[in-house]
């Protein structure tokens, strides 16, 4: 028995099963019940997320971005998705230790010359960052396809911890159904403790870095901050401009830190003056980087069409190797797209494509931009996900409308398990338009009842 | 000349607002912008982090900045015609508290105030907090008839306090700058029934640059603007 409410999956339930199975939100009937009644929950769940969460940020462009909403899996489809979560992640840090001492093929993958040299001789721990993200889409057979995997500095933490516990704790029908972030909290926590323990040299002080004139990057390393306390070193938190390099020491405000989470994208880092002296800290041992430059490496999109070309080798296990097949979309380079690939089947992305960004679908692609795209070689092309669409609730001006969109699920992985969903409703690509909504899973059979978890909760992990 | 009369903005006397309850009335208080409302400094407080303060010499001083700031401003709607018209939208990019008091002196000319505050108060940060918290306490807004309404968006000048590199050593940088879903888009003002925007700042300090691209934008777009730079020749585009 797993410890975070999942039975153990057999091999029968990872297929389909029969009918093709629906993903369903909950939002209509809620509306339908008591329009007067959804409202104010609305209303009062921004407020409360605001204050309870630091999802302060909790619109964007004017616009509702968390829900009153939910998405319900039920059981079977989770366990699937739990299955996959775990099985591309052995896949994903497998690929990347693989390329990881492969400078030409780094090339090839979109890294410059110099960051090759980092990455090859990067230390060995941590192997990937202490969480990391898959985004999936249920397509029209039933079967998680994965979009991509957000490695690097994956959000939405505030919003599976802390605002869909909110979305519970207020549901009238709660006791049907069981939410899915209730141990993300833990998981993360020990993710890091693991980590920070695992580090060469003792480690008295932790640095959290991003941009702070960022709102929501601020407010998201505020929480994790929060999450963190108690888990050992004293935790230090500041703006990217608050980090220097001083004789070989990483300087946060002044104070000396031996590890360092950034919430703020390598590749900006990259240009910065305090980059060459972090990297030179981290390959001295003095600086244990906790989101490695292997977990931007994860996240290339380059490295989706790397793992689907070789997702015969030995490399993988054989199980690795269905979870390939099963679950990643068809992906080339677009430099070694097959001649007669149909663009129109298939969206084109690039490599280090952030939230949406330079994501095209090929039906759109101009034969001019085709080959400009092959040009620039930084672009991907991966066979197009029909996916399921369910109902949401959006508001509008004073209206409240119904609406059909895409769910696009993301499925957490930490310290090598899963460890929640983060669910956005949207369009086909999802930008930071999209609308949060909660995930819970219907309580019935299989789940493991309190008493269960309490004998088995000194069992070690799997 | 005339300024508008003071309204009470406070909480009933005896009874003390708290951050959870200020919040509420400032969310209310932004009405169809509440999209756009932020209270960061409120939610700082509301979790313990800040403790409001406003220092007694600061606060004599600075009431006589709002009499003078509003009451420029009061002239200047006036003789242009669009103070307390809910076709135009006021953007006040002033010092925070300073903001806070002058939007509480316009509300008798029936101008609500739309807070977006992005200023997370680290120990030690840049930009104090304590003072623009305590203004968030002092004048959160009571409860507005139903029915149109002049908006005025309060920025905060402080988010764009210029720093130096030992400030950055030691001090939290907690600035911000707006960014383009902070503010409305000139779709969604013509959606908001706003037909123009008028921004005012202190003309003793620069325009701020994310300030300044916005409005490049809706002028752009065609939207009727009105740079107003207060204490100094106002100009205009």
């Amino acid at each position: 028995m797993r410890d975070d409410g999942m039975a153990a999956i057999s091999d029968r339930e990872l297929a389909p099963q029969g009918s093709t199975p629906l993903l369903r939100t909950l939002a209509g009937d809620w509306l339908a019940a008591d329009e007067a009644g959804y409202r104010a929950a609305w209303d009062a769940y921004l407020r409360e997320t605001a204050i309870r969460c630091l999802l302060y940020d909790n619109t964007v462009a004017g616009e509702r971005y968390l829900g009153w909403n939910a998405l319900a899996l039920d059981r079977a489809l989770l366990a699937r998705l739990v299955a996959a979560t775990e099985a591309l992640g052995r896949v994903f840090a497998r690929a990347a230790r693989a390329v990881q001492h492969d400078p030409a093929t780094l090339e090839e993958l979109g890294f410059p010359w110099a960051v090759a040299e980092m990455l090859a001789n990067e230390p060995i721990l941590p192997l990937l960052s202490p969480i990391g993200r898959f985004d999936f889409l249920l397509d029209e057979t039933g079967e998680w396809r994965l979009l991509e995997y957000n490695s690097d500095t994956p959000s939405g933490v505030r919003e599976t911890i802390g605002a869909e516990r909110l979305l519970h704790a207020r549901l009238p029908d709660r006791a049907r159904f069981r939410r899915l972030g209730a141990g993300l909290a833990t998981r993360l926590r020990r993710a890091f403790a693991r980590l920070l323990a695992a580090a060469p040299r003792p480690v008295r002080r932790l640095g959290l870095v991003t941009d702070a004139g960022y709102a929501e990057d601020l407010a998201q390393l505020l929480f994790l901050r929060e999450l963190l306390r108690g888990v050992g070193p004293e935790i230090v938190l500041g703006d990217v401009g608050n980090l220097i390099v001083r004789r070989g020491r990483v300087l946060l405000l002044g104070q000396e830190v031996q590890a360092l989470y950034r919430l703020y994208p390598v590749e900006r880092l990259y240009g910065q003056a305090v980059f060459p002296g972090l990297v030179e800290a981290a390959l001295a041992g003095r600086l244990l980087l906790l989101n490695p430059l292997a977990a931007l490496l994860a996240q290339d999109k380059a490295l989706l069409a790397w793992i689907w070309e070789h997702r015969e080798a030995a490399i993988f296990t054989p199980a690795e190797r269905r979870a390939i097949v099963r679950h990643l979309p068809e992906t080339y380079l677009v430099t070694r797209a097959p001649a007669d690939l149909d663009r129109r089947a298939f969206v084109v992305k690039e490599f280090f494509g952030r939230e949406g960004e330079e994501v095209y679908f090929g039906a759109g692609v101009s034969d001019e931009d085709w080959l400009r795209c092959q040009e620039w070689r930084t672009f991907v092309v991966q066979r197009a996900v029909v996916s399921q669409e369910v109902e949401d609730v959006i508001w509008r001006g004073d209206v409240l409308q119904r609406v059909q969109r895409v769910p696009c699920v993301g499925s957490y992985l930490a310290d090598g398990r899963w460890g929640g969903l983060y669910v956005r409703l949207g369009e086909r690509i999802t930008t930071n338009q999209a609308q949060h909504v909660g995930a819970f899973v219907e309580r019935g059979g299989g789940l493991v009842r309190r008493g269960d978890r309490r004998r088995t909760r000194n069992r070690p992990a799997r | 000349m005339a300024v508008p009369r003071p309204v009470r903005t406070h909480a009933t006397p005896g009874r003390t607002l708290g951050a959870r309850g200020a919040y509420r009335r400032w969310y209310a208080a932004a009405g169809p912008w509440a999209g756009f409302f932020r209270a960061v400094p409120l939610v700082a407080v509301a979790r313990g982090v800040l403790a409001p303060r406003a220092d007694a010499a600061e606060t004599a001083a600075a009431d006589q900045a709002v009499e003078r700031l509003a009451a420029t401003l009061a002239d200047a709607g006036r003789a242009e015609g669009w103070l307390g018209q809910p076709e135009v939208l006021l953007l006040l990019d002033l010092p925070g508290p300073l903001g806070v008091s002058v939007a509480a002196r316009l509300a008798p000319a029936g101008v609500r105030p739309v807070l977006l505050s992005l200023l997370w108060p680290e120990p030690a940060a840049l930009v104090p907090a304590a003072a623009l918290a305590a203004a968030l306490l002092a004048h959160a807004p009571r409860r507005w008839p139903e029915g149109p309404a002049q908006y005025a968006f309060l920025l905060g000048r402080e988010r764009d306090t210029p720093a130096s590199a030992a400030d950055l050593a030691a001090r939290f940088d907690n600035r911000y700058r707006l960014g383009e879903v902070d503010l409305p888009s000139p779709a969604r003002l013509e959606r908001g029934g706003v037909g123009g925007v008028v921004a005012c700042r202190d003309g003793a300090v620069p325009a701020a640059p994310d300030l300044d691209h916005y409005l490049d934008v809706l002028a752009g777009a065609g939207v009727p603007l009105r740079r107003l730079a207060l204490g100094a020749r106002p100009d205009s585009a």
